[in-house]
């Protein structure tokens, strides 16, 4: 009890509350700006939760992360336009509704089964985590090796539409992790003399770049158009909503415990999370034939998954430190850079740090009515926002926002150099999120491989006589093995069917 | 900008032989720690996969109208507003880096974000008012807000 109300007392203080509103404030901005992503809004926060506290800091991501996940859906029903690509899987039924009149039923009933689905990831958050800390401390250095490879390796199999490239994509992360001082003799690796490269490649740069660089790229590269003004909304996208939950509270549930499950996978993020809730929801659903015409069900069905996809998403990042998706692969390079190496110990060391995100998670989630029917109202100024007045303002922020972290010239350049690198290869298919995770995971991977061939005196077989990371280790074995071995052995049974 | 998946697959190849490469000339103490293992590693798997990538672009080209090695123009390289636009992205940050040393953010700044607004299609007096607006609250927040000392440049006081 004195650990919860210590949790408290580090939520509720001026500061805390202030940033968690501004960072609520900023992710509605950016979720309800088409072509802005969740993670571009948690990437461009990361400067300014450097000089916060980490509480303040995770409260800032969190409130801003749901938020946008929420703000996607404003522009889906007011414009046909997903805000955020987790909005995308329902849009069509969000814009089905506000054609025949009802954008009260379509926002409000979003905005509600995002708040319930939240709610729920939260709760299996606050359930689960501990328990599956107690067995993580059980760890060694192989078990995190293969945790960590393991989580690696699923995060490429979701990244892109490609797993070679996203395999690509995920050791230039881990090579980028091995500029700098070696971690085990202390010797420079990768520098080229260069001084500002002994510290590593900036984290902040790279999450910026990639994030935040390559989607102003990726704007400019596309043809302009102007946003025209969309329908108002305002109180009365309220009423009804507690029928509607009562009514709908099959598909919310299942939909916020489906997107949980898949939000604690590696690299399944809210948008899978949200298109498989919305291909279940059909599947049992007695009025099939209205999904795609503007069916409420569907939007309860898959917009409570992909906000509890979120909650889902810190089960790994705190309880292993092992990311599953960006957001979260963002939040872990921040404790990291804070001091607090997210893991089972965290759960020992510091119980009132983890009590007080699960309070954030809670509050975060509740904001969302009040924050959530602002932005609403004022979403239609926000969607007329010129691309001029935006992408200038954004690219400002994120020159001044790396700067800022270390002071540091330098980071400009690994700034560009990152933009324009992962702009170039999310054209050629070679998903961003990959690169990140294994930059963030790249040090906990070479670490506990060394640390753990020390153990072992270079006997690869010790990696697995342990009965956790044997197992882990099998799993990831067949995680690289069995895809290619499925895909030859399906096209050799089509090959005499074509002959 | 779209590449042939074959200059992709062969630039990461290239990418781990130099990985490797450059790992051989790392110090190596005696015992299994050696700082060479994790980029060996990593260098041969750049290497493999790079070559795989090569190998399934090579595969397809029975399938393929001759544009293997020939990257194909995109939209926006036949647009001069486009191409502008896309270009000025990195040289806006380039710029800052090596002149808000010498002469301060604001000063720097403040015409790197008019050149922009004016690429994105901005008329010139929205796009001055909005640069000089834009510029002005951004850098008090990071200086009054965050603390963060900014370049300066020539001036000095609490504002810069």
């Amino acid at each position: 009890m004195d650990v919860f109300l210590s949790s408290l007392q580090m939520v509720f203080t001026y500061q805390v509350i202030g940033v968690i509103l501004l960072g609520a404030a900023f992710g509605l901005f950016v979720g309800a700006t088409p072509g802005l992503s969740a993670t571009m809004a948690v990437a461009l926060l990361v400067p300014v939760t450097f000089f916060l506290s980490p509480v303040a800091a995770i409260g800032a991501i969190v409130a801003c992360s749901a938020m946008s996940i929420f703000a996607g859906d404003i522009p889906g029903a007011l414009l046909r336009i997903p805000g955020t690509p987790a909005s995308a899987a329902y849009m069509r039924e969000l814009d089905a509704l506000t054609q025949k009149g009802r954008l009260d039923l379509s926002l409000g009933l979003s905005m509600c089964v995002s708040v319930m689905g939240g709610l729920v990831g939260t709760a299996v958050l606050v359930i689960a985590a501990p328990q599956l800390a107690r067995v993580a401390l059980r760890f060694s250095s192989y078990e995190y090796f293969w945790l960590a490879l393991l989580g690696l390796s699923c995060a490429t199999m979701v990244a892109g539409k490609d797993r070679l490239k996203g395999t690509l994509s995920l050791l230039l992360g881990l090579a980028l992790t091995m500029v700098g001082l070696d971690v085990t003799t202390g010797l420079p690796r990768y520098t080229f003399g260069v001084i500002d490269l002994q510290a590593g490649v900036s984290l902040i740069a790279v999450m910026i770049g990639a994030f935040a660089v390559a989607e102003i790229l990726r704007s400019a590269a596309a043809p302009l158009t102007q946003p025209r003004k969309p329908a108002a909304a305002g109180f009365s996208i309220l009423k009804g909503q507690f029928g509607n939950l009562w009514r709908f509270k099959l598909p919310v549930l299942r939909g916020s415990l489906m997107g949980t499950v898949i939000g604690a996978l590696p690299g399944a993020g809210a948008d899978i999370a949200a298109w498989i809730a919305f291909a279940v929801s059909q599947r049992f659903s007695k009025v099939k034939a209205n999904y795609g015409k503007g069916e409420p069900e569907a939007i309860a069905g898959s917009a409570s998954a992909n906000n509890a996809a979120l909650s889902g998403s810190y089960v790994p990042a705190l309880v292993f430190g092992i990311p599953g998706d960006s957001i979260t692969a963002i939040v872990v390079g921040v404790l990291v850079l804070k001091g607090i190496q997210p893991g089972p110990m965290v759960f020992v060391t510091s119980p009132d740090l983890v009590n007080a995100i699960y309070i954030v998670f809670v509050l975060a989630n509740l904001l969302i009515i009040p924050l959530g029917l602002a932005a609403v109202m004022g979403g239609r100024h926000v969607l007329g926002l010129r691309p001029g007045l935006l992408y200038p303002a954004i690219l400002l922020m994120c020159v001044l926002g790396t700067f800022a972290t270390n002071n540091a010239l330098f980071d400009l350049w690994t700034l560009a150099a990152i933009g324009v690198l992962v702009w170039i290869m999310e054209a050629n298919d070679y998903p961003a999120a990959p690169l990140v995770l294994g930059l963030v995971l790249g040090k906990i991977v070479e670490e506990s491989f060394m640390s753990s061939m020390i153990k072992a005196d270079g006997n690869l077989l010790t990696f697995f006589e342990r009965p956790i990371a044997g197992t882990l280790g099998v799993i990831t074995i067949l995680v690289w093995i069995l895809p290619p071995l499925v895909a030859m052995w399906r096209r050799r049974r089509r090959t005499p069917e074509l002959t | 900008m779209r590449l042939p998946d074959i200059w992709t697959g062969l630039g990461f190849a290239c990418l781990g032989g130099f990985v490797v490469l450059r790992a051989t000339t790392f110090p190596e103490p005696a015992g299994a720690a050696s700082p060479r293992l994790f980029p060996y590693m990593i260098g041969s798997a750049f290497v493999l996969l790079g070559l795989a990538v090569v190998a399934r672009s090579l595969r397809a080209r029975r399938h393929d109208d001759g544009r293997l090695f020939r990257p194909v123009a995109e939209d926006w390289m036949r647009s001069p507003r486009r191409m502008v636009r896309v270009l000025l992205i990195p040289l806006t940050i380039v710029a800052f880096g090596l002149l808000s040393p010498a002469f301060g953010t604001l000063l720097v700044a403040t015409p790197l974000i008019f050149l922009n607004a004016l690429a994105w299609q901005e008329k010139p007096v929205p796009a001055l008012v909005s640069a000089v607006v834009i510029c002005v609250v951004v850098t008090v927040f990071f200086t009054r807000v965050m603390r963060v000392p900014l370049p300066t440049g020539p001036f000095f006081g609490p504002w810069f």
